[in-house]
């Protein structure tokens, strides 16, 4: 079940997604019109990408929020088998990397699913940064020791611990509403509104009325981060190829333009504007909120071709033909989460 | 990729003389080849197989629900199809996360050694569970008897992979490793074999011991398909007893066979760069 407005945003974005699997599909059969083919080529995996992308997080979020802990859970182990798996990491490594997959990937997730801010903010940062290098050096090998520790640090930090603040914004506890430019968001009071099903259940027995009317709001606020990410991403690519004429780090990536870096800020903050009647933002507060979510995912895309360079691989993976790996299709999300988390955190929630 | 259609030996031109002289159990390897059918229903469909006195123990359960698609109504439904078998492929499969590739080469029931680089105690366990449902069955891997017997578990593990088992430390005239395996495979199993003759520690592949030669010298019909199992030393590296769950990707390559008048040193040396070139594929 999900509340009208939930309702209404997942059927938008599922108009978006048929539109644009139309459009890519009306290129593909026109060589004609000068567009080169490797672009539409590239749309088109994405836009079955971006499918099977939203698919899952729709069901996720409609089986409710531990079911989108624990999706979002699977997405970071493998993204962390994919991360690793490229990494040269040596034999010595091999106790750390069974604690790091078997303790501290799925005790993040735990922890968000058991909504210890306090905790899960600083496990992997602290704990495991300390654990690491220590669980290593016991191995007794120190060749390239830095390198290895910093290797498992970052996969540990970008696959599992960034990633899991996008379900981890379900358990905000969002400000209620201030109403001056927002009429269409009155359905906010609605009986309608209903928070998840499953086992969620018992939670909502003895909670406050508030935190059922908020929960769907919540899960507004998490398609929200996952279509501007995706939006920007694809923004950037497109613009880039059009108008792109300086490239900003020719080495890691040719794609990547100052042009179609801020014609994707530019676009997104649009859509944002368009989307913040669904979230708890207000206008300009959703364009800011768009272009920060685009920044961050430029960062993370960039970054993870960084490495992805350096290893001499175009993919991650190889989890779907065509697709790459999980990793190559989550980066940037990974990079803009706990950003967009921390901010709403700040400026939109109650605090404790 | 291509499809090449497997060769068999029976079609491989007059330049090598066919010289299956085997226990008698008699078929000769199919030799009409369908590309367009199903990848390996006709190499069933061709190649019966006898029943009984085989080297099971216990009896088979029938199972309705494969007989049509592997072996004819009237055939047993291979040991290993077992739920358990079932079972713990799905895991090494999960836990490996081993893509799979065939590179010249296709899933077929005909019989085969398939040889593999080793370098994981899970080796056997993931190249065995990498093959399709109907060819695992008729697949079986040889592994060292002092080790697997040590245990219950390892026991039970052995048999559900209805491995060959050799006595590495009592290797007698007539029950030389290679008698022992084509007793067991009679003209219906294909092997899973491991040249190097124990785990390697590094990534290289180290050099091939005799034994690979001996069996194709006394059964040249068998296909000879490199396997390369890549980053499972890195999975479960020796002497180690956790397993770290990182992705691993088995490669088939295509089949080789024993030339005529090759010598010892450099079949083995093909057949070791079979398996090494696999990797950059």
């Amino acid at each position: 079940m999900m509340d009208v407005q939930t309702a209404i945003f997942v059927g938008a974005v599922v108009a978006a997604l048929t539109l644009a699997t139309m459009v890519g599909q009306i290129l593909h059969g026109r060589q004609d019109i000068g567009l080169d083919p490797a672009v539409v080529h590239n749309f088109n995996l994405r836009v079955r990408a971006w499918w099977l992308m939203f698919s899952i997080l729709a069901t996720a979020l409609l089986m409710g929020r531990i079911a989108t802990v624990v999706i979002f859970g699977l997405l970071s182990f493998q993204a962390l088998r994919e991360f690793i798996t490229l990494t040269p990491t040596r034999l010595g490594d091999h106790r750390a990397l069974f604690w790091v997959f078997v303790l501290f990937t799925p005790l993040q997730y735990v922890l968000v699913g058991m909504e210890r801010y306090g905790l899960y903010s600083v496990l992997i940062p602290v704990y495991g940064f300390l654990f690491v290098p220590a669980r290593v050096a016991m191995s007794g090998d120190y060749r390239g020791f830095l390198k290895r520790v910093a290797m498992i640090q970052s996969g540990l930090i970008i696959c599992v611990y960034c990633l899991s603040y996008a379900p981890a914004l379900l358990s905000l506890q969002l400000k209620p509403l201030i109403v001056e430019d927002m009429g269409n968001n009155l359905p906010r009071n609605n009986a309608e509104n209903f928070s998840d099903a499953g086992q969620d259940a018992n939670e909502d027995d003895d909670s406050l009325p508030q935190l059922i009317r908020q929960a769907g709001s919540n899960t507004r606020l998490l398609i929200f981060l996952v279509v501007i990410v995706q939006f920007g991403d694809a923004l950037q690519y497109l613009l880039g190829k059009w108008i792109g004429r300086n490239v900003i780090a020719e080495s890691i990536s040719q794609n990547r333009t100052w042009e179609g870096l801020l014609g994707g800020m530019a676009g997104t903050a649009l859509l944002g504007a368009l989307l913040a009647s669904v979230t708890t933002f207000s206008v300009w507060q959703g364009a800011t909120m768009a272009i920060v979510v685009t920044v961050m995912s430029f960062a993370g895309s960039m970054t993870m071709s960084a490495i992805k360079r350096d290893r001499g691989v175009t993919d991650y993976g190889i989890l779907v033909e065509g697709h790459g790996g999980l990793l190559d299709r989550i980066d940037s999300l990974c990079f803009a989460a706990p950003v967009f988390f921390h901010v709403t955190r700040f400026f939109f929630a109650e605090l404790p | 990729m291509s499809t090449r259609p497997i060769e068999r030996i029976g079609h491989r031109g007059g330049d090598k003389p066919d010289v299956r002289t085997y226990n008698g159990y008699g078929t000769a390897p199919s030799t009409s080849h369908d590309p367009s059918s199903h990848p390996w229903a006709h190499a069933a469909a061709n190649h019966p197989r006898p029943e009984g006195n085989g080297p099971l123990k216990k009896p088979i359960s029938r199972n309705e629900w494969t007989t049509d698609t592997i072996s004819g109504p009237q055939s047993f439904l291979p040991p290993t199809a077992s739920m358990t078998g079932i079972f713990l492929s799905a895991v090494a499969r999960v836990l490996s996360g081993a893509s799979v590739r065939w590179i010249d080469c296709q899933p077929d029931t005909c019989q085969r050694v398939y040889f593999a680089n080793h370098t994981s105690h899970l080796d056997a366990i993931v190249l065995w569970s990498s093959l399709p449902f109907e060819v695992r069955g008729e697949t079986r891997p040889v592994a060292a008897k002092d080790y697997w017997e040590k245990s219950r578990l390892r026991r039970f593990f052995a048999r559900t992979f209805n491995a060959i088992l050799i006595d590495r430390t009592e290797i007698k005239v007539h029950q030389s490793p290679v008698d022992v395996m084509l007793r067991e495979i009679r003209d219906r199993y294909s092997l899973i074999v491991f040249p190097e003759g124990g785990r390697n520690t590094g990534p290289t592949v180290g050099e091939f011991k005799s034994g690979l030669y001996y069996l194709c010298k006394k059964r040249p019909d068998l296909e000879l398909v490199p396997v390369h199992i890549d980053n499972l030393n890195r999975v479960l590296p020796r002497g180690e007893f956790l397993p770290v769950p990182l992705l691993t990707c088995v490669t088939f390559g295509p089949p080789i066979w024993l030339e005529a008048g090759e010598s010892k040193t450099e079949f083995l040396g093909r057949a070791r760069e079979a398996v090494c070139r696999l990797k950059d594929l």
